[in-house]
């Protein structure tokens, strides 16, 4: 059975926070909610992202042990879902081969990402993960390092309003060099005061 | 794990107008074409689906010539 935690969104149109819920696993409702709402919103906009299938993932990661999934709810839908790893090792010099938790895959549910009509659009679902992720990493003794490869149109997001650092382009991850992101403990202290 | 944050955490960190993307991962179709070599679990999943069909293919080429048949053979052989 999954843990929970009580979190925060905030409603994009009364600027408002909601309620919302973060489950420490992905379950069957999240992958139901991922198949019935999000993937005909994405494939009809054809995103980068459109095609991942969340249960083939899940079925291959959750028989895993190095390997944690979690998904946030909120209004009784699906908002945000991702997976981790838990013994990955850090790259940057200052904390060179320590462990870290590694995110394999984040996904905020598509009405979250752009106005869709009749969709109640929520933002914080990225933050409310990557505060996730730190505490596990917390957790595991790993001071809150984590590290992760951002789709191009995140970068953002992991630089600027996480604070992480830009390791560039990863030549390991060809054919596309996705940029990888790492956060240092002081970094990880920073997110979450 | 529990995340213990207060409502003045999210109040700080979720600006009301924040529009960020935040995805994570190889896409799909990339990893499709990526070797399990750079430890890419997704990539795992493709080789191990690929060497099996691979392996399955090597074995019935490998029984058609132990029985001297033709492709066409075989076959046939399979309708019966």
């Amino acid at each position: 059975m999954s843990g929970e935690s009580n979190v925060y969104l905030r409603d994009r149109e009364t600027g408002q926070l909601v309620e919302a819920v973060l489950y420490d696993s992905i379950d069957q409702k999240h992958l139901d909610d991922h198949r019935n709402q999000w993937t005909p919103l994405i494939v009809s906009n054809g995103e980068q992202h459109g095609h991942w299938d969340w249960r083939k993932k899940w079925s291959y990661y959750s028989a895993q042990l190095s390997y944690q999934s979690f998904a946030i709810e909120c209004n009784g839908q699906t908002q945000g879902l991702m997976i981790v790893n838990t013994i990955k090792r850090c790259r940057i010099a200052l904390q060179a081969n320590m462990h870290l938790v590694y995110v394999e895959y984040l996904e905020a549910a598509p009405w979250n990402r752009r106005n869709i009509p009749n969709w109640n659009g929520l933002s914080g679902v990225g933050t409310v993960l990557i505060a996730a992720a730190i505490q596990l990493s917390v957790d595991e003794g790993n001071r809150g390092r984590i590290g992760l490869h951002s789709l191009p149109q995140a970068d953002t997001f992991y630089r600027d309003k996480c604070g992480m650092t830009d390791l560039g382009p990863d030549s390991t991850y060809n054919p596309h060099p996705l940029r990888y992101f790492e956060m240092t403990e002081a970094q990880a202290k920073a997110f979450i005061q | 794990m529990k995340l213990t944050l207060n409502k003045a955490w999210f109040e700080k960190k979720i600006q009301v107008n924040e529009n960020y993307e935040v995805g994570i991962g190889v896409p799909e179709r990339i990893a499709e074409c990526t070797s399990s070599a750079n430890g890419d679990a997704q990539g795992q999943i493709i080789d191990e689906a690929f060497a099996e069909t691979l392996a399955c293919g090597t074995l019935i080429e490998i029984m058609r010539r132990d029985q001297q048949l033709t492709v066409e053979k075989l076959g046939t052989q399979d309708e019966d």
